[in-house]
Formats: structure tokens, sequence, C-alpha cells
């Protein structure tokens, strides 16, 4: 009987990882001319709007000078930037305990973490129309501080204000961030943290040596989403914002309101970039860490 | 020998490739599923797109017109809430005989920009005068123009809009009568003033400035340019700017906040559209005591709402679209709307409203005597663009 030839082993491996590659694309097609429309076709739309010019034909690169050079841009990115960064501060700075805490057993905990999530689960608009509802000056917090238990002479003025956006950012955004800090902090090996209780460390030392450099990829991974959330944030700020109006409104006034269709494209496209940017940055922050650590 | 994957390991594969493969299939055979639906039914279906009405008239269109039509011409109605600016980006791209909407339902501003903007609308008056008989009954002195845009018949008004002074009656006794005492008798209603920001969707604050200005000797029926160079322009732009310190702050960027303000009396005194007002404080949403009563200056027909046909209309979309118009305007459409949502009618079937709706709102006549229309439509977004540079915050 004549014998076969014996394909070698690597020639084997290379067939079957080409028709896997193949396949890969075949299978993945249908998703990536969905995202060509659905995605990118829109994206690329704005992008060519933002270069034109408000009246008449042909191209221009004012939309964004003007936008960038003005006082009033500056602003609004300032604020934006500012309001973003110190919501993903104090969601972190609470997500962390409260993973902590999380982390053991104790009756109510399920509760609990069913309550970090209905901000999530709340329309934001629904969501801000009862912020403004609950710290007003005669909302239930006022009427708590001044009139029951005492502690505020005259109503705290939150609504309209930076601090009261922040807090109201916070209370929307929180659960996006805590959601990964506490997996994060879940899947960190108990033993490890033992074996620091053993050979002496105090829990604060625990933490900071042992806990948090492990945590700290979850932590960014949080940071990010939290912040990607607040920068465009458009519901939050429209209702609650007053006089303070971050880049979501101004793109959205302008467009809806003002009809200036390309100034609002090239606005949309600096929000864009600003996020892909500050994105990539974490990341190469991110990855920094991981590699010293 | 032969390396292969075990199967365990192609197995998400394939499940993924699958799930991806049939949510294509389905995206891609929706327009294909809906064009089968609407040949095999029977009923005509006419798919309105509505930029105007708030959450008051959507409930209103689903519980009453869009029930009535059926029972009467046997029309399907797919109601949806647009946005203007979006829907005429959309209109650039619809075909002939394949537009994504039949009946246009929308605000006074937004049929301007769409005239001006040159987007194809059908002529409805007095063209269709057979196909919509009940245009006859119409207001004829709003149709030539809106904002001061020839509308060439292109829109019929559904209703005419009336601003008022909005005030509740518990904090304001005597609501002032002109626009002159209220800036007079401004330190009374120190930081309870109410606007909403000229700059927002609504157009409740630009009709508020536009009163305003009028009030203190702007012309408005004179080109813009020339308004500009009016000393009547600068002084009454500075008495808006004083007044604007005894505004509450900050101004309302929309209507539920604006409400919200008067939940919580922080916000007396407004000057705002009386139907949605009237209607809101009925529903819970303003305090029980709210009353709406006429200044020297008001708006008519801030928010009117008219109707559109797109030329890209077929000929069968158009004839259901007319049946559709004709009910809208008809006595039992708009007596109702007046009797049930306090908007005044755009015909003039308000002649034969029961009296005593005219207990809770003025008459028409007497509203419109005392109403003036927007008709610079570059003064407006003047307004638009720099109200809020004026307001001291």
């Amino acid at each position: 009987m004549k014998q076969q030839p014996v394909e070698s082993p690597t020639v084997t491996v290379g067939k079957a990882r080409t028709r896997l590659d193949w396949a890969a694309w075949a299978l993945a097609l249908p998703l990536v001319v969905f995202l060509a429309f659905a995605f990118f076709y829109p994206l690329g739309y704005t992008v060519v709007q933002s270069f034109l010019k408000e009246h008449g034909a042909g191209a221009t690169l004012l939309n964004y000078s003007q936008f960038l050079a003005s006082g009033k841009g500056q602003g609004v990115l300032l604020l934006t930037v500012f309001l973003s960064l110190m919501a993903t501060l104090v969601s972190v700075l609470l997500s962390v305990p409260l993973a902590l805490v999380l982390r053991k057993r104790f009756f109510g905990k399920s509760f609990i973490q069913f309550l970090m999530l209905v901000p999530a689960l709340i329309p934001a608009l629904v969501g801000a129309l009862g912020l403004l509802i609950l710290y007003d000056r005669t909302g239930w917090l006022n009427y708590f501080l001044v009139r029951v238990v005492h502690v505020a002479p005259h109503p705290l003025v939150i609504d309209y204000t930076i601090p009261g956006m922040i807090l109201f950012y916070v209370w929307i955004y929180f659960p996006y961030g805590a959601l990964v800090i506490l997996s994060g902090l879940q899947s960190i090996d108990p033993s490890v943290e033992e074996a620091g209780v053993v050979l002496g460390a105090s829990p604060t030392r625990v933490f900071w040596s042992i806990v948090f450099p492990l945590l700290r990829p979850s932590l960014w991974a949080g940071s990010i989403l939290i912040f990607l959330q607040a920068f465009g944030a458009f519901s939050v700020p429209l209702i609650t914002g007053g006089n303070h109006r971050p880049l979501a409104v101004m793109i959205y006034t302008t467009a809806t309101v003002f009809l200036e269709w390309p100034r609002a494209s090239a606005m949309a496209v600096i929000m864009g970039l600003i996020q892909a940017v500050l994105v990539m940055v974490f990341r190469r922050l991110q990855s920094g860490k991981e590699a010293t650590s | 020998m032969s390396i292969s994957r075990t199967r365990s390991g192609r197995l998400p594969v394939i499940v993924f490739g699958v799930l991806v493969a049939l949510v294509a299939l389905l995206v891609a055979g929706m327009p294909a599923f809906s064009e089968g639906q609407q040949s095999h039914s029977q009923a005509p279906t006419i798919k309105v797109a509505d930029t105007i009405s708030g959450p008051n008239f959507i409930a209103y269109w689903k519980t009453v017109w869009i029930p009535a039509i059926k029972k009467k011409y046997g029309i399907n109605v797919q109601f949806t809430k647009a946005s203007a600016p979006e829907l005429q980006l959309q209109m650039k791209s619809w075909k002939q005989d394949q537009p994504e909407f039949n009946l246009l339902f929308i605000r006074g501003l937004d049929l301007s920009n769409m005239v001006v903007a040159g987007d194809p609308l059908e002529s409805l008056y007095p063209s269709k005068q057979d196909q919509i008989p009940n245009e006859s009954m119409e207001a004829k002195s709003f149709l030539p123009a809106n904002n001061g845009v020839p509308l060439h018949g292109e829109g019929l008004i559904m209703w005419r809009a009336q601003f008022d002074l909005i005030f509740n009656s518990q904090n304001v006794k005597n609501p002032p009568k002109t626009w002159k005492e209220f800036y007079d008798r401004r330190a009374e209603f120190k930081g309870h003033i109410g606007i909403i920001r000229p700059d927002a969707a609504s157009g409740g604050g630009r009709a508020f400035i536009y009163s305003f200005l009028t009030a203190f000797g702007v012309d408005f029926s004179k080109p813009f340019a020339e308004v500009q160079k009016e000393p009547a322009w600068t002084s009454a732009w500075q008495k808006f700017t004083d007044f604007s310190k005894y505004f509450a702050q900050p101004a309302a960027s929309s209507a539920p906040v604006l409400f919200h303000q008067f939940q919580t009396g922080q916000v007396w005194v407004t000057d705002y559209a009386q139907d949605y007002c009237i209607w809101s404080a009925a529903q819970g949403a303003l305090p029980p005591t709210t009353k709406a009563s006429a200044l020297d200056v008001n708006v008519v027909g801030a928010s009117n709402a008219w109707l559109v046909v797109p030329k890209a209309d077929s000929s069968a979309q158009k004839a259901a679209a007319y049946k559709v118009i004709n009910y809208l305007l008809s006595n039992e459409a708009q007596v109702g709307m007046l009797m049930n949502m306090y908007e005044y009618p755009g015909t003039t079937a308000w002649k034969q409203a029961p009296k005593s709706i005219w207990e809770k709102i003025a008459p028409v006549d007497v509203a419109e005597s005392h109403g003036i229309r927007i008709t610079n439509f570059d003064a407006i977004t003047y307004i638009k663009k720099h109200g809020m540079d004026y307001v001291q915050q």
C-alpha cells in the first residue's frame, strides 16, 4: 500500500490558523458592515461637516479656530474637564471604601449592591429632575438640615452650582466605576493579604502595600469609565447646571437652537478627540504603573 | 500529525458568528418587513412628525386625535416626536414617494426655517380647498407669512399660542397690566421673575424679550438692520438688562425647570404660554393658584402649530394626509382642543365654544387685541444668539 505523504506539524498548524483567520473575518463581516454604516459613516459625516462654512460652499478651519481661540470656548472646555475630573475623583474616593466593605459578608449586602446600581437604572433626565427637587432650597435635604436637625441656619444652595453639579455627576456616574472597582477588589486573592497580616503588617500597610497596587488596574479602568461618561454628560447639566453649561450642552444648543451644524460638528470632533487623547493617556499611565509594580 | 482546535474551542466562534449574522439579517430585513406589513394592511397609514407638542399634546394626540381619525377615515396615524433641525437634515435625503414622514406638525419657527431653506413643501392654501374643505375656516391673517417669512400657502395653522402674564395669585395679588408697570414694580418682584433662557429650545424666553422690547419702543416691523440703529433698540436693551437684575437665578433652561421654580416659590411671575401653564396647573405641575392675564403687549403665535405636507409624499399619501388635516381643522377637533387644552384654535371655531371657557382664559378677540406677532425673523435670531448676553447673572 502506497503511503500518503505526511505533512509536518508546522504546516498543519499554519493551514489551520489561516482557515481560522478567514473564518473569523467572514463571521465578523456583518458586524464590520453594521459598524461602518451605524458608526463610522455618521462619524465621518460629522468630521466633514466640521470643515464646512456656515454659509456658502467651501471648506474652512474657522469652526475650530473660533471655538478654541474664544474665551467662551476655552471656558467651556475648562468647565467640562474640571467637572469630569472632580466627578471621577470623588466617585473613586467613595468607591474604594465601599468596595472594601462589600467584600465582606453581612446582612443587607445584596440590598446595598442593588442601591449602588439604582442611579444607572434610572434615565439621566429623570434622575436630574429628581435631584433638582431633592436638593432645592425647599427640598428634602434642606428641610432636614434646617428644620429637623437645625445644623444649617439657612438653606444650602446646591442646585445650579458647580459643587451641586459635581454631586449630581457623582450620583449618576458613580455606579459605572464602583462596579469595576468592586469586581477588581473581589478578584484579589485573599491569601495575599493574609500573608501580609501573618508577616506582621498593619491593616493600613496591607492595604497600601498589597491591595492598592493590585487594585490599580481596576481603579484606572473605573476612572476612565466615569470620566468618559461625565465628559459627555448632557441631561444633568442641561437641567441642573443653570448658567454652567459644559460642552455637550453647548453642542446641543449650537446645533438644534442656533442651527449652526458645522460649528456644532467642530465642537463634537474636539470633544471626541479630547476623550480619545485622555483615554490614551490614562491607558499609558495604567500600563506604565502596571509595569513598575 | 495534525493539530486542530478542539470542538469546544470552535463552538463559541460559531455561536458568535451565527448571532452576528442573525442580527445583520434582522437589520437588513426590517424595511422589507415593515413594507410587507403595510402592503398587507388595508388601511392607509400616515406618519406624523411632531416637533412642537409638549407632553400635554403628545398625550392628546394619542388619546383623542389618533383614535378619532381612525374612526372617521379609517386612517392609521403613526405619531413620532421629532426634532426640527434633524427633520430638516433628513428631508434632504427623502426620495419622491418615499418620505420618512407624510405629515409634519411643526412650530412656526420651524416652518419659517424650512421655507427659508427651500425645503420642498406642498402648497396647501388655497390650492387644496377641494381636498381640505375645512381650510376655509382658517384664521386667514396668519397664513401669508410667519416670523416675517412669506409662506406661499405651505402651511395651515392648527393652533394659535397665546403668551400672557403667568403669575401665582398667592404671591401676586395685583398683577401688572402693562410691561411698563411690570418694569416699574420690579423691586416688588425681586428675585421672583422667571424667564426661560433665550437660547433654549423653547421659544418662551425669546417671546418674553420680544414683547418687552416692543413695549419699550422697538419697532420690529422695520428691517432688522434699521431696527438696530434706532435709539429705542439700545435703550430698550438697557432697560431689559436692568430688569434682568430682578430675575430669579438662574434663568430656566427649559419649561419643566421654570415650572419647578414656580412650585418651590422661587418664581412668582413670568410671561409664557397660556395654554401650557393653565393646563399644567390643572395637572399639578404648577401651583393651583396659577393664573393668566393679559399685558399690553402679548406675543401671539410664538408657538403656533402648523400642518405641513412634504412634496415627497406620493399621491395616495397626500390624499390621506389631506383627510387628516381636514379632521384636525374641523370644529370637533378645534373646539375640543380649546375646551380641554386651553389652546386657541387655528380656525374661527372658537366662536362656537361654550362660554364657560372664557372664565378661565381671555376670549380670542380680546387676547388678540393686545397681541403682537413675531414678524422679524432676524430679530428672533439675534435674541436667540445674544439674549443671554444681556441677562445679568
